[in-house]
């Protein structure tokens, strides 16, 4: 039973993923976005974890998804054609193939893997003021994106 | 089955760079970039799932914050070059060179 939800959440978000660079217009681009984020958060739920997939839920879909579709995608923009396919398929299995490589172990079940899985693990929770740190920065660039922007228009506009 | 749940990671993961490189629109370039830290959040949960150690909200909460920055510097830029009437193409932006 639980192979099938599984699988089934796999295809959904591997087809809502390849949505986004299919779509012509942005706003389908952006609900094909959005759709990977409620599978995603499903996928979380799937593993255990329904506080995380809530909270992505909230964060993920209700702000970040709302914002593009008022912010972006409300235009309607359908540009002729945004992704090269025959680019964009190689590069998928080559970038595949490389990342997924040094993983085959721990699909095995190898024990080399597993020391990759703990270990991961073990630098979040270690590192994770950088983390916090860079969060802070990129928030502050964003907001002082914003405030450069209506400063430039404010000049504009005189 | 967990495996599963890494494999789609990196899948996506794959999706997302091949996006990047792929794509002309900035915006997509932009959506892209939101894929590959979905799947990388997906990949994190996943093996949090299967170690049982460490503190995945941490991850998360930076994954979740780069997310939503990207989006907001994303509708800045995207007013900015619809106010300056320039089009989405990345090889035809003229207005950020220095």
């Amino acid at each position: 039973m639980y192979e099938y939800i599984f699988g089934i959440i796999a295809v959904v978000e591997i087809a809502s993923a390849t949505g986004i660079f299919l779509f012509r217009d942005v706003m389908h681009s952006a609900l094909a976005l959005a759709i990977m984020f409620l599978v995603n958060s499903a996928a979380f739920m799937a593993l255990g974890e329904p506080l995380l997939a809530i909270i992505q839920l909230f964060i993920l879909v209700g702000g970040v998804a709302t914002y593009l579709f008022v912010g972006v995608a409300s235009d309607h923009q359908s540009e002729r054609r945004h992704t090269n396919f025959a680019a964009f398929s190689i590069l998928s299995i080559l970038v595949f193939a490389f990342v997924a490589y040094p993983y085959i172990g721990y699909f095995t079940g190898s024990p080399s893997a597993q020391l990759t899985a703990s270990s991961i693990s073990a630098e979040f929770s270690s590192g994770y003021q950088l983390l916090y740190v860079l969060v802070i920065l990129l928030f502050g660039s964003a907001l002082g994106s914003i405030l450069l922007l209506k400063s430039a228009g404010e000049k504009r506009r005189v | 089955m967990i495996e599963i749940f890494m494999v789609l990671g990196f899948a996506l993961f794959a999706m997302g760079i091949s996006g990047v490189a792929a794509s002309r629109n900035f915006i997509i370039m932009v959506l892209s970039i939101e894929v590959v830290l979905v799947a990388s959040s997906l990949v994190g949960v996943s093996m949090f799932s299967v170690s049982g150690s460490g503190n995945i909200i941490l991850l998360l909460l930076s994954i979740w914050g780069i997310a939503s920055s990207e989006i907001i510097a994303l509708v800045a830029i995207y007013r900015y070059l619809q106010r300056a009437e320039e089009s989405m193409d990345v090889t035809k932006m003229s207005k950020f060179k220095g």
